[in-house]
């Protein structure tokens, strides 16, 4: 199913420079700019098998996050 | 007290949720996080801003937060979650223990909002009326 959409002249011309073969569409190129809603967990689920590479995360950082929390926990 | 279907299926994570989500995929192990998210293939989920917020300290660069988070939900604070971290903090203090602040501007999100807070932290069960989510 498709929708009309009406855009300026600068923005179709920016979307068209965009395209990557000739084939693609304009869509497309929306959806590889624009990230796809992820609203349910099935949808995370597939947002994290499809990540292109790993996620570069300081790791000792996030501990200290959940140590911080647990801590006020503690005190609380 | 009743809770309608769209309400029960409609959640908020907790930071805690996604520290330990991202350590089973790099661990490559199915743990609590992930068993969560299969179990609940079809709920709906939000992070608040302030999720948000704790989540980055463990980011050197914008763009791998993105990459983890792009396209989710984020819940901003406004005056209304204002008042309702304050009446979380009311109520607490009158009852034994006030929550950290994040953690009542993050109870308060899901309170407010009528959703249930997917955590393991046991702060949480305090708070007066707010269904949670364990896993």
């Amino acid at each position: 199913m498709s929708k009309p959409a009406s855009l300026s002249d600068e923005a179709y011309q920016a979307l068209v420079a965009q395209k990557q073969r000739n084939k693609e569409s304009l869509s497309d190129v929306i959806l590889r700019f624009v990230p796809r809603p992820i609203r349910t967990f099935g949808d995370l689920e597939k947002h994290l098998e499809n990540l292109g590479g790993p996620i570069i995360v300081d790791y000792k950082a996030l501990d200290r996050v959940r140590e911080r929390k647990r801590k006020k926990e503690r005190a609380d | 007290m009743f809770v309608s279907e769209s309400e029960r299926k409609n959640v908020l994570t907790d930071t805690t949720f996604w520290i330990d989500l991202l350590e089973e995929r790099r661990e490559n192990r199915r743990g609590g996080a992930s068993a969560f998210i299969a179990r609940h293939r079809t709920h709906e989920l939000y992070v608040s801003v302030i999720t948000w917020g704790e989540l980055a300290e463990g980011f050197e660069d914008y763009r791998g937060l993105e990459m983890l988070l792009r396209g989710i939900r984020v819940l901003m604070l406004p005056q209304q979650i204002a008042w309702e971290a304050s009446r979380i903090q009311r109520e607490l203090t009158e009852g034994g223990g006030r929550l950290g602040e994040n953690d009542s501007w993050i109870a308060a999100t899901a309170r407010a909002w009528g959703q249930r807070l997917v955590t393991r932290d046991k702060a949480f069960e305090r708070v007066p009326r707010l269904r949670l989510a364990r896993y």
